[in-house]
């Protein structure tokens, strides 16, 4: 009987030791901060070529994007996102138009982040080109935009930012 | 037949001290003290040839160096000279060198306050809140500044922008090949995002305000 017990208290140990061992053994995997990478369609042509599954964005991006002279577009919709984590010494990529490899965002962390901000180096990777290479100071409150490629008589924007980990009110 | 003028300056009958003498080479003595000292040495070659030696040399220098030169490593000198003055005390004596035991006992105490201050700062840095690691000492600020942008293609040009009151970052690329218009991206906005996907610039209360 206790040996039983004790095969079952070694079978979550036996879980649990390797994830351990890799986190104390390889400091640079923590994760320090969330990265969050949008691509919108920005057109003053027909929205609709973007495809019926292209989402409307939401009324306060539109308005953020429209304060910026060079974003100012008839119409916006929002193709892609996708959030990673920021390792504290490792590079990460986000995918956000997945399962598509044509926009890539490879990032690094180049600082301790802060509360509040994040210097990156960042990478934008079009069509597997290396096509732009940045080091970005991200805030919460100020995204990196990217006035992309154009597409189907669009451009493609996309933003960079530091993702909340707390739940949008 | 000895020849006249033949006599070494430091054989002269009558020796003048080393210091007129000096003077008298560098072409500094006047008036009564420059005419008494020629009298003693009027008849003596060597010194008239030194003298001659000197002024050459005073000449070729003159020419081969500027007016005015500044000293090498001033704040160095400054420095210096500063040290040299606070080692002064206020009556104007010297003070007197510190003993080397006691530099040593400072030196120690020194180390030992910043080794014991370098302990203190490691226990209270690394503290890890909700998977965030973050330093508890005040971080350096980060200054906002215009990135540095490069674009390694050819033909593809990079300008950032500011952007309206600091609410953003823009870079505008141009020159970049347009995508495909037959690439379609059907999967990507209809995947199931959660609501905590949504990114923070999008709703904070700068946002609220636009």
């Amino acid at each position: 009987m206790t040996r039983r017990i004790c095969l079952l208290m070694l079978v979550p140990a036996a879980w649990l030791l390797p994830e351990l061992v890799c986190a104390q053994g390889d400091p640079g995997k923590t994760v320090v901060g969330k990265v969050n990478v949008t691509v919108y369609f920005a057109t003053d042509g027909d929205v609709a070529v973007s495809g019926a599954k292209a989402k409307v964005v939401a009324a306060t991006v539109e308005k953020r994007l429209r304060t910026e002279q060079k974003l100012r577009f008839k119409q916006y919709r929002l193709l892609g996102e996708d959030i990673q984590p920021l390792f504290r010494s490792y590079e990460n990529w986000a995918q956000p138009l997945k399962p598509s490899d044509e926009v890539l965002v490879r990032f690094e962390a180049r600082s301790r982040p802060t509360e509040k901000a994040t210097r990156l180096d960042l990478e934008l990777w079009l069509s597997r080109k290396k096509i732009l290479k940045t080091d970005v100071l991200l805030e919460g409150d100020r995204p990196l935009l990217v006035l992309g490629p154009e597409w189907r008589g669009g451009r493609l924007i996309i933003a960079v930012s530091l993702a909340a980990d707390k739940p949008p009110h | 037949m000895p020849v006249k003028n033949s006599k070494p300056c430091s054989k002269m009958n009558t020796m003048p001290d080393e210091a007129t003498l000096a003077r008298w080479l560098n072409d500094e003595l006047e008036g009564a003290q420059l005419a008494a000292f020629e009298a003693v040495i009027h008849d003596t070659a060597e010194c008239l040839a030194q003298r001659k030696d000197l002024r050459d040399l005073r000449t070729t220098l003159a020419a081969a160096l500027p007016a005015t030169l500044e000293p090498p490593y001033p704040e160095f000198f400054n420095s210096r000279i500063a040290k040299s003055i606070r080692g002064l005390t206020s009556n104007g004596k010297t003070r007197r060198p510190t003993a080397f035991f006691r530099q040593v006992g400072w030196m120690s105490a020194t180390a030992a306050a910043g080794m014991a201050l370098a302990f203190w700062v490691g226990t209270k840095t690394g503290a890890v809140t909700h998977g965030v690691t973050l330093s508890h000492s005040t971080p350096a600020p980060l200054v906002m500044q215009a990135p540095a942008v490069y674009t390694p293609e050819h033909g593809v040009d990079a300008e950032w922008i500011s952007g309206t009151d600091a609410a953003a970052t823009v870079i505008v690329l141009e020159g970049v090949d347009a995508i495909p218009d037959a690439l379609d991206f059907f999967d990507t906005a209809a995947l199931n995002r959660t609501r905590s996907a949504t990114a923070q610039w999008l709703t904070t209360p700068n946002m609220e305000m636009l």
